[in-house]
């Protein structure tokens, strides 16, 4: 019905352990990289967790919370996430939440499971409501907090949860299931693990965007830039339409494998394997300096474009192509 | 799978579940009724995970199947349907047709297992009260329940239940109701329990003073009450009620006796000129008069004298008007009691000769 995804055997464990033992905290905060699983772990656990056929660690699939869940109408699991459209918890949401907690477990289990997916993009106003709840629980309310960005949350929230903590992870176990889920016959399940930065199920979101096929594109508009036969504003235009946020993921990406060939040519320190023959070209008609610069400059917009203030994304490509551009020019 | 059943015997059923169906529809399957159909019994099911209604109809089929159907949709077309009209149900893998005369409609169902119903079997404490006192109590108390407080424990009304007495006690902080009823039962300990605002006011609405009993059954996490053809059951709020005992003052050797609905009258004449948002009178308290004032922030001012029999010392109060009124509205007897220890200390009010409900209101500064 559920099954856990092979490299968080670590953390179930441990939670199981937690569990049988009976120190089960009241809030635990899953952090690790978007794409590890943490949404489908947590949905794991509560399942096993409010399985009424007691003994095994996975849920049996056949008792009323199993059949319960897998119509998703588990009256005891309650999974919040914010808003698709704007992308911040709706304010009804958390005002449910205060009164779903303050109600008993609707099963015989005593256990009522909270998931809150990208718990650090609360606001203000949520966050301290939930923090309310976290100083004072009820005594069947179980929160689980999950984040990609664990320091974004509040100080007093966090304090409040026992961390479990989700790795990127690289293994062959990881790689054969990247290789049986994802239907690709073009690139290597090791090469898509490693440009997804060791979460696997950012492997599907890769493919759909054709980010491996853009990658050569990318590659060829920095030269072009560099040489400065290409118009900025016509690059940053194009990246924009490929999607802002994957653009700068991947020139983030490009530049920080061309400081490595710089610094050391071998095949197995960079990322894009498959590019290598090109990378090592550019690399070696770009002085060492540049590219750590740009490095940083394509990371320092990379915060400001995830970041909280919404900037123009076509601005801040238009940023960076300038600044490949103009490098010599302006710091030379 | 086919089976007939006439229109009249389903709608009524249907129309007293559909205050319960989920309106915010968080998941799909909540906006359903389930159909449980035996030889023995038939009844459907509405819930919102909070409170669930189940009723039983009065017709008997001879088959045994489970299904869901869309509440709106199945209650519009009864509704619609001609006055008499037979209703065949046609039930297939997930579609369900109705036919109805020269109408059809093909529904869309949903597995009924997927349906969360409550299961009410642990550790239940039960007993019977008559539909009538149940009514009552809730009446008498109900409007003191706290809404949407952080104290979540507020936003409900406590049940103790001791020997042979039902007790109810709601609060929001500011005011407190009470009440006790008789019940059938000879329990040995006390158990507490505090029924969510929701499930209340519901409850309000489908019980009706006749003369009959209800049962009640009362587990960990649930109560459940039924009582001829419905069944109704909710969640319970996860917290401790404040000790309401320490809240009811003793009453006073020199209560004040006054007529109701004089009093009544009075307050809601003088409140006219209180302050909207805070509703301060101030009420004095002389030999056998008190004097009720109000004024708000333009100096507009309102004040009234009422006979009553009083022999304590004078003093001067102030309270919040709605809450005076409110119990004051409850109360039945002609004649009402205040009890005030001092200046300081909150209103005590009963009715007269009778001593079950009390009314708790605590003064404010004005």
């Amino acid at each position: 019905m559920i099954e856990i995804l092979p490299w968080q055997q670590k953390q179930m464990r441990q939670i199981f352990e937690m569990s049988k033992q009976d120190r089960l905290p009241h809030a635990l905060l899953f952090s690790g990289p978007d794409g590890i699983g943490l949404k489908e772990f947590s949905l794991f656990f509560a399942a096993s967790r409010l399985c009424l056929t007691k003994g095994s660690n996975d849920p049996c699939g056949h008792c009323q919370s199993c059949e319960l869940f897998k119509g998703k109408s588990n009256p005891d699991i309650k999974l919040i996430e914010p808003d698709i459209k704007t992308g911040n918890f709706h304010v009804d949401t958390t005002r449910d939440l205060v009164n779903y907690t303050s109600l008993k477990a609707f099963l015989n289990n005593d256990m009522k499971i909270i998931i809150i997916n990208e718990a650090d993009v609360m606001n203000r106003s949520s966050a301290n409501s939930l923090l309310k709840m976290l100083e004072e629980p009820s005594s069947q309310s179980m929160f689980i907090l999950l984040s990609h960005r664990p320091s974004e949350l509040l100080v007093t929230i966090r304090s409040r949860c026992q961390k479990i903590n989700f790795y990127p992870t690289y293994s062959n176990e990881s790689i054969d299931w990247v290789e049986k889920n994802f239907d690709n016959s073009k690139f290597s399940a090791d090469l898509l693990l490693n440009l997804a930065g060791g979460a696997p199920l950012k492997v599907e979101a890769l493919l759909e965007e054709e980010y491996l096929e853009n990658r050569a594109q990318y590659l060829k508009d920095l030269e072009l830039l560099n040489k400065k036969k290409a118009n900025p504003v016509n690059i940053a235009a194009c990246w924009n339409k490929l999607g802002a946020k994957s653009s700068i993921h991947c020139l983030m990406q490009l530049t920080n494998d061309l400081v490595r060939l710089k610094l050391s040519s071998q095949v197995k320190n960079i990322t894009n394997t498959d590019l290598i023959d090109d990378l090592q070209g550019i690399s070696n008609r770009l002085d060492l300096l540049k590219l750590i610069r740009s490095y940083d400059f394509i990371l320092l917009k990379y915060k400001e474009l995830t970041g909280p203030m919404n900037y123009n994304s076509l601005a801040i490509l238009e940023e960076i192509a300038l600044f490949w551009k103009n490098y010599k020019d302006s710091m030379a | 799978m086919n089976f007939n059943i006439n229109r009249n015997e389903l709608l009524p059923a249907l129309q007293a579940l559909s205050g319960i169906v989920d309106r915010r529809q968080t998941l799909p399957i909540l906006s359903n009724l389930l159909f449980d159909i035996k030889p023995e019994s038939f009844t459907i099911t509405a819930t919102d995970m909070e409170v669930e209604l189940v009723v039983e109809v009065s017709a008997k089929l001879d088959q045994s199947t489970r299904l869901t159907l869309p509440a709106k949709k199945i209650l519009d077309i009864c509704r619609l349907s001609p006055d008499g009209a037979e209703l065949e149900f046609n039930i297939k893998e997930n579609k369900t047709l109705i036919k109805s005369g020269k109408s059809r409609f093909t529904l869309a169902t949903l597995p009924a297992q997927e349906f969360p119903l409550v299961d009410v079997v642990d550790e239940t404490v039960d007993f019977s009260v008559d539909q009538k006192k149940l009514t009552e109590l809730l009446a008498n108390t109900e409007f003191a329940m706290a809404q949407q407080d952080v104290r979540y424990y507020l936003n409900g009304l406590l049940l103790e239940i001791s020997g042979d007495k039902l007790v109810a006690v709601a609060t929001d902080g500011h005011r407190l109701a009470f009440d006790e009823t008789k019940i059938n039962a000879s329990l040995s300990n006390v158990k507490q329990i505090i029924v969510p605002r929701k499930a209340v006011t519901e409850l309000v609405k489908l019980l009706h003073s006749a003369k009959s009993e209800v049962n009640v059954s009362v587990s960990k996490n649930h109560i459940q009450i039924t009582t001829g053809s419905l069944s109704f059951t909710s969640k319970l709020i996860d917290g401790k009620f404040p000790d309401y005992k320490k809240v009811v003052p003793e009453p006073s050797s020199t209560a004040t006796l006054a007529d109701r609905e004089a009093l009544k009258n009075s307050l809601e004449r003088v409140s006219i000129l209180s302050n909207e948002k805070y509703r301060g009178v101030r009420i004095a308290f002389g030999k056998d008069a008190l004097s009720l004032t109000a004024h708000n922030p333009e100096k507009e001012e309102a004040d009234e004298e009422l006979a009553v029999e009083y022999q304590g010392e004078e003093m001067e109060i102030g309270f919040n008007v709605e809450y005076l009124k409110d119990a004051l509205k409850t109360i039945k007897t002609k004649k009402v009691i205040l009890s005030v220890l001092n200046p300081n200390s909150s209103c005590l009010i009963l009715p007269e000769k009778e001593s079950c409900c009390q009314y708790v209101v605590m003064p404010m500064k004005l």
